[in-house]
């Protein structure tokens, strides 16, 4: 969807995201390149993602650089780093198939046995694109999929957001 | 392996339960759509290895407690097999005899006393008798008794018996033992008689005879608890003290015996001398294989504070302990005589030396005026006499002294302990004396008797005599004053004397009142002995110098007055009391008045012997000599007094030093005597059931505690 400003382009914009179905492979580089090129004037870039592809494909690096790229042209950029409840704890018990979402990878595991190395793994993964990211003056928000949108909404509007406007 | 109770053991294939629930579990296991795969996935590769491991140890664990209850409740076990004689098994009566000497205090190689081991090989003899057999218990110590006199099929009341028997210092008496158990034997009813002998089968243990004749005894079956290997024991074997007159009255020599009973030469063995529980000496002893050597060691003892009291001391020879500490350890007893005071009333006292009549008197009871004698000797004219207070001497001399005496003061001196002795000479009035001393005297004089040679002239200072004199005739060689002077040595001394004048003494009706020690050849008394009281008189009837005899000069005179002034003090020289061996019985000399005797064994333990025991009488009979140590005595003389210590009523027991040597009966003399008894017929050799299930319970124990850390540390 084109940048536009005219009146019903809100709506339009939010049928459109209303509309969207989770299909195929992440490839997040490229649609923040595309931002890249379309964006000439000051915008605010607001990414929300598992950044969980971009991880696995090895574009952690490439992504990061373009979300800092797109600050240093001035744009401000918001990523919502969206997780899952079940990715954040493992709550899981007993023997358990876990299957991938985008592909036909499986592993069976003892949860228990897994939990804590899980874990460890993850919070390395968020800390890195948090420090990575707010290195580069580009807002991160962890957001927990169990939270209700209005909650993160409002955290997001009363916080750095609000601050940053100030400024 | 086999089990008491096989069935359980079928249930021990339970142990593939946790596997099949393991693999049913992994088939079942829940699909979950996850995005964070690629997380997922790292973190399974850095946990995989152990997590697999713990995995697969769990299940191994699991598996095998599962088929670890099973197994314990079937009762598995194995038989192996048996190290007991092989016709333990069959129908018989059987007497164990169960060697409890000190030898078997011996700590073997594999640490255990031997005892322990007679202990747990006589209760296995007793677990794998047949059914159809019973048994008695005897013990192979000298004394130890039989613990179960009479053949039972009670096995517990064997057992117990058996559980019951302590180690003991007393010596082996196998031998002994041995006829014992053939008398229990003889009332058996079962054809097969047998006498297990469980011991260290030391040489010393037997007899030169057999216990029984060639076949006319039960079978002898010996159990070798040291398994025939080589036993290793050091030992004190004696503890001798000798006067070492060169230190002085109270100086004396310690010899100390070590034996080596080993095959292995012993170098720099320390011998240790204790008197009165502290070290006073050490030295170091080289010892071969199966010799024996001797320790030296010099002790003065010192006067004490009170040097009017008797002193007895202990002494300890010890060494290193070793395998056998019983026998380490030796022990003596010591009495240290004070100094007796001696008072010389000198009737004819002389300005030169030798003419006074005390002068070979005092002499002889301080040679040389050492002041070593133990003699403390005071020469007093008959004027000072009054001055004195005999109460203050053991003995008093009265010599040549004229009559009359103040006989009230030297009946209550006699009666109450004193010792006194008179000699005669020309200061002498037979009637006065009669009159004046009274029953004092042992005998009345009668006359004054001159015998061929008279005293000739003085020339050069010195009486000589003429003629042959007259000499002694009969020696009471009985009698406790002269005993020390046994022999020909001293009879040819005490003949050589020769006496020119004598008091004839009046015959008494009182014989048995007086003792005579001396008598002339021609029979008349010359020394005569009388108790009077708690103390005692002695007559000489001839001069204690050269006036009358020359018996001063001879070399019997300085033992003769040292042996009557020891003996009227009640002081003799003795030898040292031989020590008492382990269950020998001890006489406690007693005093008049005695109530109470405390008797404090070497463990600490006290025995205690009431009125009924000790009131009247002059010994006490100990027995329970057990220990070797030294046994302290107390006495009170009333009922409610607090014991006072006796040191002089002290003893020492010692173990039997035949004891120490553990060299085996030559196989020789062992066949010679298994042959001796009728053999029996020889059943299956028995086998020895292992069991396993308590060692299984406690692998179980640590399986679920392994199980239980495991899950811990998930």
């Amino acid at each position: 969807m084109a940048r536009c400003s005219r009146g019903g382009h809100l709506g339009d914009l939010l049928q459109a995201l209303e509309g969207l179905k989770p299909d195929g492979a992440t490839d997040l580089a490229r649609g923040l390149q595309y931002v890249s090129e379309v964006a000439q004037r000051r915008s605010l870039v607001i990414v929300l993602s598992d950044l969980l592809e971009a991880e696995r494909a090895g574009e952690r690096s490439e992504a990061r650089h373009l979300l800092r790229g797109l600050r240093a042209r001035k744009h401000d950029v918001v990523v919502f780093h969206v997780l899952d409840r079940d990715e954040l704890t493992l709550p899981f018990e007993g023997t358990t198939v876990f299957e991938s979402l985008e592909d036909d990878r499986r592993l069976l595991a003892e949860p228990a046995d897994v939990r804590r190395a899980y874990l460890a793994e993850l919070d390395r993964f968020i800390d890195g694109y948090r420090h990575g990211l707010e290195e580069g003056d580009v807002e991160y928000h962890l957001v927990d999929t169990s939270r209700p949108p209005s909650s993160v909404l409002l955290d997001f509007l009363n916080g750095a957001w609000r601050n940053k406007g100030r400024r | 392996m086999s089990f008491l109770a096989p069935g359980f053991a079928v249930f021990a294939l339970l142990f593939g339960v946790p596997i099949a629930i393991h693999l049913y579990g992994r088939s079942r296991a829940k699909l979950k759509k996850f995005a964070a795969i690629d997380l997922l996935l790292r973190s399974e590769r850095k946990v995989a290895r152990r997590t697999k491991l713990r995995q697969l140890l769990l299940l191994t664990l699991r598996a095998l407690a599962i088929a670890a209850v099973p197994l314990i409740l079937a009762k598995p076990f194995f038989e192996a097999e048996s190290d007991l004689p092989a016709v333990v098994s069959g129908s018989q009566s059987a007497v164990i005899v169960l060697d409890d000497s000190m030898s078997m205090s011996l700590v073997g190689s594999d640490g255990q006393k031997l005892l322990d081991a007679a202990k747990a090989r006589a209760k296995r003899i007793v677990d794998a008798l047949g059914a159809d057999a019973d048994a008695a218990l005897v013990l192979g110590s000298r004394g130890g008794g039989a613990p179960v006199a009479e053949l039972t099929a009670d096995r517990a009341r064997l057992e117990h018996a058996i559980a019951d028997v302590k180690p003991t210092h007393r010596a082996t008496d196998l031998t002994g033992a041995l006829k014992r158990a053939s008398q229990i034997l003889q009332v058996a009813s079962r054809a097969e008689r047998r006498v297990y002998l469980i011991s260290d089968l030391a040489a010393h243990g037997f007899d030169r005879d057999p216990a029984w004749a060639a076949g006319a005894g039960p079978e002898l079956v010996p159990v070798d608890v040291a398994a025939g290997a080589p036993l290793a024991n050091r030992a004190i074997t004696d503890l001798k003290v000798e006067p070492a007159s060169h230190l002085g009255p109270r100086g004396v020599r310690i010899t100390v015996d070590v034996a080596n009973f080993s095959d292995a030469p012993a170098k720099e063995v320390p011998v240790t001398l204790r008197v009165d529980g502290k070290p006073v000496a050490k030295g170091l002893l080289d010892l071969e294989p199966h010799q024996k050597g001797q320790k030296r060691f010099f002790h003065s003892f010192s006067r004490g504070e009170d040097a009017a009291e008797v002193g007895v001391h202990e002494l300890e020879a010890s060494l290193a302990p070793d395998a056998l500490p019983d026998d380490d350890k030796r022990f003596q007893r010591v009495e240290v005589r004070r100094d007796l005071r001696v008072l010389i009333v000198d009737g004819d006292p002389r300005t030169v030396r030798r003419e006074d009549e005390a002068f070979y008197l005092e002499t002889a009871l301080r040679p040389g005026d050492r002041a070593d004698s133990q003699l403390e000797v005071t020469t007093i004219t008959p004027d000072e006499l009054k001055r004195r207070r005999l109460a203050d001497f053991d003995v008093v001399y009265l010599c040549n002294l004229k009559a009359p005496f103040d006989s009230a003061s030297l009946r209550d001196y006699v009666e109450h302990g004193g010792g006194l002795f008179l000699t005669v000479g020309e200061n002498v009035d037979t009637d006065a004396w009669n009159e004046s001393l009274g029953d004092l005297l042992p005998q009345p004089l009668q006359a004054i008797r001159s015998v061929g040679a008279t005293a000739g002239a003085r020339q050069d200072g010195e009486t000589r005599m003429s003629g042959d004199g007259e000499h002694l005739g009969r020696i009471d060689k009985g009698h406790s004053a002269l005993a020390p002077l046994q022999g020909a040595k001293h009879d040819d001394a005490f003949m050589a004397a020769r006496f020119s004048r004598y008091v004839l003494l009046k015959p008494t009706a009182h014989e048995d009142d007086r003792e005579v020690l001396l008598r002339f050849a021609s029979g008349a008394p010359a020394l005569v002995d009388k108790p009077i009281g708690a103390g005692r008189v002695m007559l000489f009837a001839s001069t204690i110098d050269r006036d009358w005899n020359d018996l001063p000069i001879q070399p019997i005179f300085l033992p003769l007055v040292q042996q009557a002034t020891r003996y009227l003090a009640r002081a003799p020289m003795h030898e040292p009391e031989a020590p008492v061996s382990i269950g020998q019985r001890h006489d406690i000399a007693l005093a008049d008045g005695d109530l109470r005797i405390e008797v404090t064994l070497p463990s600490g333990k006290t025995r205690v012997f009431e009125r009924d025991r000790v009131a009247g009488r002059k010994l006490l009979g100990f027995a329970e000599t057990d220990e070797p140590g030294v046994y302290r005595v107390a006495a009170a003389g009333a009922d409610r007094e607090s014991p006072k210590a006796r040191p002089q009523a002290s003893f020492v027991v010692n173990t039997d030093a035949a004891e120490s040597d553990v060299t085996r009966l030559s196989p020789e003399r062992l066949a010679l005597m298994v042959s001796g008894g009728a053999g029996g017929k020889t059943a299956r050799a028995p086998r020895r059931r292992v069991e396993l299930w308590h060692a299984m319970g406690a692998a179980l124990l640590l399986l679920l505690l392994g199980e239980a850390l495991l899950l811990r540390r998930k």
